[in-house]
């Protein structure tokens, strides 16, 4: 197509999109032109006018239920809480289901005498007071700190669909892979977002089914096109230890700068540094 | 001029929720309930587009639209989506029940911001296929292969009715806004 016919057709899309919404088809088509035409992808005028007129035809007849207003404005104490740090945990990582490190190779470090490491501590000791210092001085004085509502309770850590949401919304660069199965198992589905700049991703599936964890994992590994087929990098190890939707952040062992497909195999226990790709069940497609 | 209740979302500042709760809560409601059948589903639909409005505070430039239009879009986007995952059926009662503009009810407070006011008087303008399709589609959410069997016409023409009038839509709003902007600075 002319670039002229290409852009009728990027704004039949936009129109469409404010109307009636994208089925999948027309997403992909609508991704692929919003790169040749950045510009009208940012301008949202026939969405405001589409949501003009839905204004127009409303007529307020009933409050917002008492009840659903009580739980924005619990949503709303959660979300305007500062973000807690992640405290390191990997429990704090997850919530439906269970992300686990792959087993490492460990190398014993040569045995010092206790003096040489006194340096060391001192160092360590010097750190922490210059943390607590500037932690006391100059960080803790804040306008938020200040507030009772923030300060009582302690930080909700916010559920991967929050961060997925999140992190969708916020980065420049996702890429995005629906999910299916190899076997064409039609009760397999889900989603796989990935951003190159923040080196972040999440998995979506539903209809994996559990994992009998003594016996085995689930590893993705994430096929880069600057990288060999048959070295693709490592995504991490993780469990479902639920049916349904689960969410999982991807663990990329390695840099990732251009996703195009992703694969989920089942391996043993802990992983595998190379996978023998004997069961593989899932794979997703980066769209383009 | 008193700051946007979005700008000071986007600053952190706490008592601007329960506003824009205030002012836009009903509106928001209104607008999931006609979308969304299920009222259950009309709640979840809500509360997802507030933390939407929240995380997308920041973006709001109110040189570029209003903030009722602003919320709209958010609100809109999201219950588009939700259509688009359900087995979608609109909450109007029937086709019949379509009203042209919205009338108030036994004294019942109809809110209508500026740019819903032109955009009713928008569609006005609008040849009246045009305008009916963009009724049944944004007002009352009909997708537009139910348009196409409600009024009998193939859905490549509801489409091209819908895009058509959307788009004069738009024109007349930017020519509405334009005058209005111009008043100002004159």
């Amino acid at each position: 197509m002319s670039e002229i016919e290409n852009k009728e057709r990027m704004l039949e899309l936009l129109a469409d999109q404010a109307i009636f919404g994208l089925t999948k088809e027309e997403q992909i088509e609508f991704d692929a032109l919003k790169l040749e035409f950045p510009h009208l992808a940012q301008d949202f005028s026939l969405e405001e006018a589409a949501a003009a007129i839905a204004f127009s035809g409303i007529e307020v007849e009933q409050a917002m239920p008492a009840g659903l207003q009580t739980s924005i404005l619990k949503d709303a104490e959660k979300y305007f809480k500062p973000k807690a740090e992640l405290s390191g945990t990997i429990d704090n990582l997850v919530d439906t289901a269970t992300l686990r490190v792959p087993e490492r190779i460990v190398f014993d470090a040569p045995k010092r005498p206790f003096w040489q490491w006194t340096g060391w501590a001192l160092a360590g000791a010097a750190c922490i007071a210059l943390i607590a210092n500037v932690w006391l001085t100059r960080i803790q004085p804040t306008e938020i700190a200040k507030d009772p509502q923030v300060t009582e309770s302690p930080t909700p850590e916010p559920s991967l669909t929050q961060k997925r949401e999140q992190f969708i919304a916020t980065a420049q660069d996702i890429y995005k892979a629906p999910v299916s199965s190899p076997a064409e198992d039609k009760g397999l589905s889900g989603e796989i977002v990935w951003s190159d700049a923040e080196q972040k991703g999440y998995m979506t599936f539903k209809g994996l089914p559990v994992n009998d964890k003594s016996k085995e994992a689930y590893q993705l590994w994430i096929f880069d096109e600057t990288q060999d087929e048959k070295t693709p990098v490592d995504g991490g190890v993780f469990d479902v230890d639920k049916n349904g939707e689960v969410i999982i952040p991807i663990d990329a062992k390695l840099k990732v700068k251009s996703p195009k497909m992703f694969a989920v195999t089942v391996e043993k226990p802990g992983g595998v540094v190379v996978s023998k790709r004997e069961k593989i069940v899932a794979l997703g497609k980066v769209q383009v | 001029m008193a700051e946007s209740i979005l700008k000071r979302i986007s600053t952190g500042d706490n008592t601007a929720v329960k506003d824009c709760l205030d002012n836009y809560g009903g509106l928001v409601w209104s607008l999931a309930r006609r979308m969304l059948p299920d009222v259950n589903d009309a709640e979840d639909a809500v509360q997802e587009i507030f933390v939407e409005i929240w995380k997308n505070a920041e973006r709001f430039d109110e040189e570029k639209s209003s903030e009722t239009t602003f919320i709209a879009m958010i609100a809109r986007r999201r219950l588009i989506d939700r259509l688009r995952k359900i087995d979608r059926q609109p909450n109007a009662d029937s086709f019949e029940d379509m009203v042209t503009e919205p009338v108030g009810k036994d004294g019942r407070e109809v809110y209508i911001s500026i740019d819903a006011k032109r955009a009713a008087a928008a569609m006005n303008e609008l040849r009246p296929e045009q305008s009916k399709v963009l009724q049944l589609s944004i007002i009352e959410g009909f997708s537009h292969s139910e348009i196409a069997d409600l009024l009998k016409i193939p859905l490549g023409t509801v489409k091209t009715y819908a895009r058509r009038g959307l788009i004069e839509v738009r024109e007349i709003l930017a020519a509405e806004n334009k005058k209005f902007d111009q008043g100002v600075t004159a």
